[in-house]
């Protein structure tokens, strides 16, 4: 099992937890990440955002191993993982929350919970551990539920439980408020802001901007492939480029 | 269940040995049940004891015949329950579990003719036949699976790799390894009968004695695998058959864990071939054709994917239906089984054992709800 020991000695608040330099990713013709460099510090909660096809989903399955980069390097814990597996990634402690909702269809609550968790705790520990994901997510009544009856944003947050079950220390979440109700658009942000208490690093790509301002106090914006801005979220509001590239849409929200 | 009312019970009622009796029968069972089983309560298990106790005087009441061709669908279960590993919980659509099968029948039959004076000499081509198909299995699927193989494809790559064992063993009318002669199309004929001379006591299978050890073996193997598809390795395949990428970003090897869990389902395919090549002394090529390849694809569709219990099922049922018809003439059979196939596939596609199991639950959960009214009425 995965040790959470020696990463945490001391504040070290400036230390990266994740980097990337020169990272590229094309398909064919098409440039979907181009030279980003970009570095994480441990404990932060950052946002991740820029209009569509400006290469952010990308840009996270390149972190996760699930492509591979034409160029450039990955950095996790100050090691190269750039040409590492997928599930060598999982294991080392990055977690990742697909796009498309990715619960298993088939299968009960507490079936999907045990999936991921099964493989970093020991047996007996287990439905305690389980429990424990539950009551995170607020799902403890569901347990024994087919997935196919909760709602979409309870799946959701399913999901966000699972990803939890692997004892990530950096969890990376790909807009997981996409087709929730304001409602539960709020209930997901308090849990994105608890995953701190946890002692996760947390790196989301999101669209909305109040739930951008609701958790986070460090924005990265790509656009192009690129890196275009980064700063505080009202750096990123009043920032009149970023305002262009949203089409004249404004960003402050209404 | 609920333990308060079952203490009550107990003081309560003068015949306590025998619920305490119930709880051990449940707390044996409790190990062999969970969430991805059918028939995880007592109902199931008395059910399944009471058939159990039905086979074990079965021998006493049918002449030899009977009982012999009857061994062999337990055989065959077993080679169903594997498939059932393979592709029904783990999503590996491998059309080449009969080849496993064949396999491990081909190499008992070789060793066991070479070694027929040895002490012992069956029970090692017992453990080569079992060893064989799990080595060779692990080499094509380390290929596919590491490969970035899937889906149709490994079907396709193992009926590929099914009929090119069919064509090689075609070939060889004139070969011979030691003193076995493959025989070619004729096959290869006078295997002897697995001895049990390893350990204290020594006998030769009988018609009665193999039955047991098949209907031994085939309850060992279906307790076995009820016991792993419930724990650990059980979601490790459900998970991969399910949703194999996300799977993989939970940190599993999805690649180490699909060869091994196909190279597991070879190792069992493998033993019921050499309980086959043991019960009938004889094995030829058409073991590896398209038909035979075919039948433990029929039998797990028809049963139910997702179960052990009803691809075990319909294995039995579908060999003796086939046997039957098959004493008719020729070719009635498959036309049996192909209708079969496509009805199940228009009708029940998840088989029709999970099918019935949906119809009972409601049932029993509506005679429940009008039971418990009725309770509260009076």
């Amino acid at each position: 099992m995965r040790s959470k020991q020696g990463t945490n000695d001391g504040p070290k608040t400036n230390e990266a937890l994740l980097s990337a330099s020169g990272l590229t990713k094309r398909f064919g013709g098409l440039t979907a990440v181009n030279d980003v460099d970009f570095r994480l510090p441990k404990g932060q909660i950052r946002c991740l955002i820029g209009p569509n096809g400006a290469g952010k989903s990308t840009f996270l399955k390149l972190l996760t191993g699930f492509h591979t980069p034409t160029d450039g390097t990955i950095y996790y814990k100050g090691e190269d993982i750039t040409s590492s597996h997928p599930h060598i990634r999982a294991k080392s402690g990055i977690s990742f929350k697909f796009q498309k909702l990715s619960t298993y269809q088939d299968l009960t609550v507490e079936q999907n919970l045990r999936i991921p968790t099964q493989l970093y705790t020991d047996g007996d520990q287990l439905d305690e551990h389980i429990d424990e994901l539950l009551e995170l997510v607020e799902l403890t009544d569901k347990r024994s539920m087919p997935v196919t009856n909760l709602s979409h944003g309870e799946q959701q947050w399913l999901e966000i439980a699972m990803t939890m079950g692997v004892e990530p220390e950096l969890l990376l979440l790909d807009e997981p408020t996409a087709g929730m109700t304001i409602d539960e658009t709020e209930k997901t942000a308090g849990l994105v802001r608890d995953l701190i208490d946890e002692d996760v690093t947390v790196l989301i790509v999101e669209h909305d901007i109040n739930f951008v301002r609701g958790i986070s106090d460090m924005v990265t914006v790509m656009h192009n492939g690129q890196i275009f801005a980064e700063g505080s979220v009202e750096e990123i509001v009043t920032h009149e480029g970023v305002k262009k590239i949203y089409l004249g849409k404004s960003v402050e929200g209404d | 269940m609920d333990e308060s009312e079952h203490a009550t019970e107990e003081s309560s009622n003068p015949h306590h040995w025998f619920s305490h009796l119930l709880d051990r029968f449940d707390e044996f069972h409790a190990r062999f049940e969970g969430p991805n089983t059918i028939g995880n309560n007592r109902t199931f298990w008395a059910v399944f004891w009471g058939i159990f106790a039905i086979l074990l005087v079965y021998p006493m009441i049918v002449n030899t015949f009977v009982l012999k061709t009857n061994t062999s669908f337990f055989i065959w279960v077993i080679l169903a329950l594997s498939l059932s590993i393979v592709w029904g919980y783990s999503g590996i659509f491998n059309f080449g579990q009969m080849a496993t099968f064949g396999l491990g029948g081909y190499a008992y039959g070789v060793v066991a003719i070479n070694l027929t004076e040895m002490i012992g000499g069956t029970v090692l081509a017992l453990l080569i036949g079992v060893v064989l198909p799990a080595v060779v299995m692990a080499a094509l699927g380390y290929f596919m699976f590491y490969g970035q193989v899937s889906g149709l494809y490994v079907a396709i790559i193992t009926l590929v790799v099914t009929l090119m064992f069919n064509l090689l063993l075609t070939r060889t009318s004139g070969t011979t390894i030691g003193d076995a002669q493959l025989g070619g199309l004729n096959g290869m004929s006078g295997i002897p009968t697995l001895e049990l001379d390893v350990v204290a006591f020594s006998f030769d299978l009988t018609p009665v004695s193999e039955y047991y050890l098949v209907l031994a073996l085939m309850i060992a193997v279906y307790l076995g695998l009820r016991y792993t598809v419930n724990s650990y390795y059980g979601y490790v395949m459900i998970a991969i058959r399910e949703d194999e990428r996300r799977t993989q970003m939970f940190g599993y090897d999805i690649r180490k864990l699909k060869t091994a869990l196909f190279s597991a389902g070879a190792a069992l395919g493998g033993l019921a071939g050499v309980l086959y090549v043991s019960w009938s002394g004889f094995i030829d090529p058409t073991m590896f054709g398209l038909v035979s390849a075919s039948l433990p694809i029929i039998w797990v569709t028809v049963g139910g994917r997702g179960t052990l219990l009803g691809s075990g099922i319909a294995a039995y049922l579908l060999q003796y239906t086939s046997n039957e018809l098959g004493a008719m003439g020729t070719g009635y059979s498959f036309i049996f089984l192909g209708i079969l196939f496509i009805l199940v596939i228009l009708f029940f596609p998840s088989g029709i054992v999970p099918a019935l199991r949906d119809r009972w639950v409601a049932w029993s959960t509506t005679r429940k709800q009008s039971g418990s009214v009725q309770e509260g009425n009076s």
